[in-house]
């Protein structure tokens, strides 16, 4: 009974502070938010797989040739649509295939091969992007199943006896360049993965430091603290420094163990395919080279002071650990969430993508995008627009820890009359 | 910057968001290597002025100088020479009582001058083997005497104590105050406190300032105070001050 009356007693003294309730309410319309974006996101993907009209160029002036193009147009609702050239499909339909000369008679042996090129044009900076390339595979896959059914029927064979293989050559292209899709593919995973694990930094920076503070307070030492012979702006870039080197050897040895938790477990044989989700590091340096990771490690010290000035801010406002963790935690799960998610939503390959520096979080992927179309003006305005923010949180954390309001607090209260 | 006067306090208003005054047109002075008292029942100011004095609140009207030095416009330099113990001062849980010693003076002392300070503040805290143990271990008093250790071998100019003596049994409370008296006699520091123990500053405080509702209502020594309000003891000082019906409405 006892213990039903303080276990009650612990839930109301959660339930009842404002900030628990605000990040309750804060993260419930966040996530509902969020999921119908990548709800969206996930849909286009379906959708451009399953429905959008796809360029074609045939070449080949064979019957046969015309007769599958036919057929698998018409199986595939009208979906194929003839263009001029590859650049007019390309900026039309995104996916263009070309079906060179020969490809017909090539189908006509006995157990033939055909080729098609496609060409496949990513604008977006997304995990679902290279699926485009699926589509291709798939339109090749039905020419060949379709020539066979044709050859079956015009020489009443067997089908299970004939062989034909239509295989697909794709040329990726991010603006007017061509690139390698593996190569993009590993980058967009790779950057994930890159998000992940600095996304978690990130948060544990914000935990840390608003513990920082707010521990400080609970213990009582947080008035000596502040009356030692050093400035106040001091004082905080010491707590978000302690705050960074907790998280860095946090998250080394999760790293430590994750890695050897993966190396670990069974090798599966995966299949290669447009979709498949890879990833390496070492890809992400290799692509975006020299400058390109020292960006990285430029937004990663940006995100990293960004959290902790964050971290420290919600410590200021808080009166003990407990609220600074509710106020912390969601705050921390938002900006860890969005980072994640925007690699699902997809980001567009253009200038417009430079405005994920004001995010800070979201510096990292406009780096790779700017690495990706080759326009080296997104990652410096993305830049400068981090540097910015930083700069203007890290301004208010300075002004907050020189006032008294670091002491008595923020008051909402309306001034009597 | 020479000056006798070790803190000047001149007009001192401080009103709080929600328009609460903390202490209202305050004036007062404390010499260099003098002990001065700050008397008044709770809300009367005392803690409002020592944290001015301290740098951690800034005045709304008026001004505090400590050793010549405007405690807002050269708040750092201000800190350098004080040393300030608030009235709930703890220290961090999760490190031993030396660490906590070993932070406090390692960050306005170095070299041979912070090995003295740190074997003076051990010597203050008396803790014995308990100086090595977590903090979170500690009592109260425990607390209270580890950081009034900091404050008094930090070798600061202007000591300022919040309610030192509050909450603790007898024995530690009397050790605090000879503490105090010798490190005001033998060092000529100059030491501002805080106490409801009227029986505590008229035996530890060459001067005492009454407080009431943030106005200061009479200053002086004990012996003066006494004479001037016909008063047996520094109690019937305060109560012939601010009156009995008002102390029992505060």
């Amino acid at each position: 009974m006892s213990l039903a009356k303080l276990v009650k007693k612990e839930v109301m003294a959660v339930l009842k502070s404002p900030a628990f309730i605000m990040g309750l309410v804060f993260m419930a319309i966040y996530f509902v938010a969020l999921g119908r974006m990548v709800g969206v996101a996930t849909e286009q993907v379906v959708r451009e797989a399953v429905e959008a009209p796809v360029g074609v160029i045939v070449e080949d002036e064979d019957y046969f040739t015309a007769r599958v193009v036919y057929t698998v147009n018409a199986s595939l609702k009208g979906r194929l649509i003839a263009v001029r050239t590859i650049e007019e499909g390309v900026r039309k339909f995104s996916v263009v295939i070309s079906i060179p000369r020969g490809f017909g008679a090539s189908l006509l042996g006995p157990n033939a091969t055909a080729f098609v090129n496609g060409y496949v044009a990513i604008d977006r900076a997304s995990a679902f992007q290279q699926a485009r390339a699926g589509v291709v595979a798939a339109v090749a896959r039905a020419l060949g199943e379709t020539a066979k059914l044709l050859v079956a029927i015009e020489r009443g064979v067997n089908i299970s006896e004939l062989n034909k293989v239509v295989v697909a050559r794709v040329e990726t292209r991010v603006g007017g360049r061509v690139v390698n899709l593996e190569a993009l593919s590993s980058l967009f995973g790779s950057t994930m993965m890159f998000a992940v694990f600095i996304g978690i930094l990130a948060m544990m920076t914000l935990m840390y430091s608003a513990q920082a503070v707010a521990s400080e307070k609970e213990e009582k030492a947080f008035e000596m603290l502040l009356t030692l012979p050093v400035s106040r702006s001091t004082i905080a870039l010491a707590k978000i420094a302690g705050a960074v080197v907790i998280s860095v050897f946090m998250v080394v040895i999760y790293f430590a163990g994750f890695s050897y938790m993966m190396s670990a477990m069974p090798q599966v044989d995966q299949t290669t395919g447009a979709t498949t989700f890879t990833w390496s590091l070492w890809d992400l340096v290799t692509y975006l080279g020299s400058s390109g990771v020292s960006l990285l490690v430029v937004s990663l010290g940006l995100m990293l002071l960004f959290s902790g000035a964050l971290g420290l801010l919600i410590g200021v406002l808080s009166s003990d650990t407990r609220v600074a963790g509710a106020l912390a935690g969601p705050i921390g799960a938002v900006l860890y969430v969005g980072l994640i998610a925007t690699q699902f939503i997809g980001v567009p390959l253009g200038i417009e993508a430079s405005l994920l520096g004001a995010t800070v979080y979201g510096l990292p992927l406009a780096i790779v995008v700017a690495s990706v179309s080759g326009d080296e003006t997104i990652a410096l305005l993305a830049l400068l627009l981090s540097i910015a923010v930083v700069a203007t949180i890290l301004t208010t954390v300075v002004k907050v820890f020189g006032s008294e309001r670091i002491l008595i607090g923020v008051s909402i209260r309306r001034r009597p009359k | 910057m020479r000056t006798s006067v070790a803190v000047d306090v001149t007009d001192l208003t401080k009103v709080y968001p929600g328009g609460v005054r903390g202490v209202d047109g305050l004036t007062f002075r404390v010499s260099i290597g003098e002990i001065y008292g700050l008397l008044g029942p709770n809300g009367s100011g005392k803690t409002t002025t020592l944290r001015i004095i301290a740098t951690l609140l800034k005045p709304t009207r008026g001004s505090v100088k400590v050793f010549g030095y405007d405690t807002v416009l050269n708040a750092v330099e201000v800190r350098k020479l004080l040393s300030y113990l608030p009235e709930e001062a703890g220290a961090y849980r999760d490190l031993t009582g030396l660490d906590f010693i070993k932070f406090m003076l390692g960050v306005r002392l170095e070299g041979r001058e912070l090995d003295e300070a740190i074997e003076e503040a051990i010597s203050i805290a008396d803790l014995g083997s308990d100086i090595k143990r977590p903090i979170r271990g500690y009592s109260k008093g425990m607390k209270r005497l580890l950081a009034l250790s900091t404050v008094l071998a930090s070798g600061s100019k202007l000591v300022i104590l919040d309610e030192p003596t509050a909450g603790l049994d007898v024995e530690r409370s009397i050790r605090i105050r000879n503490l105090v008296a010798e490190f005001s006699k033998k060092r000529g520091i100059t030491v501002i406190l805080s106490s409801h123990n009227m029986l505590e500053v008229e035996h530890l405080c060459d001067r005492v300032g009454i407080l009431y509702r943030g106005k200061l209502v009479a200053e002086g020594s004990p012996s003066e105070l006494k004479v001037k309000y016909s008063a047996r003891n520094l109690e019937e000082v305060f109560v012939k001050t601010v009156g009995g019906l008002s102390i029992v409405s505060s």
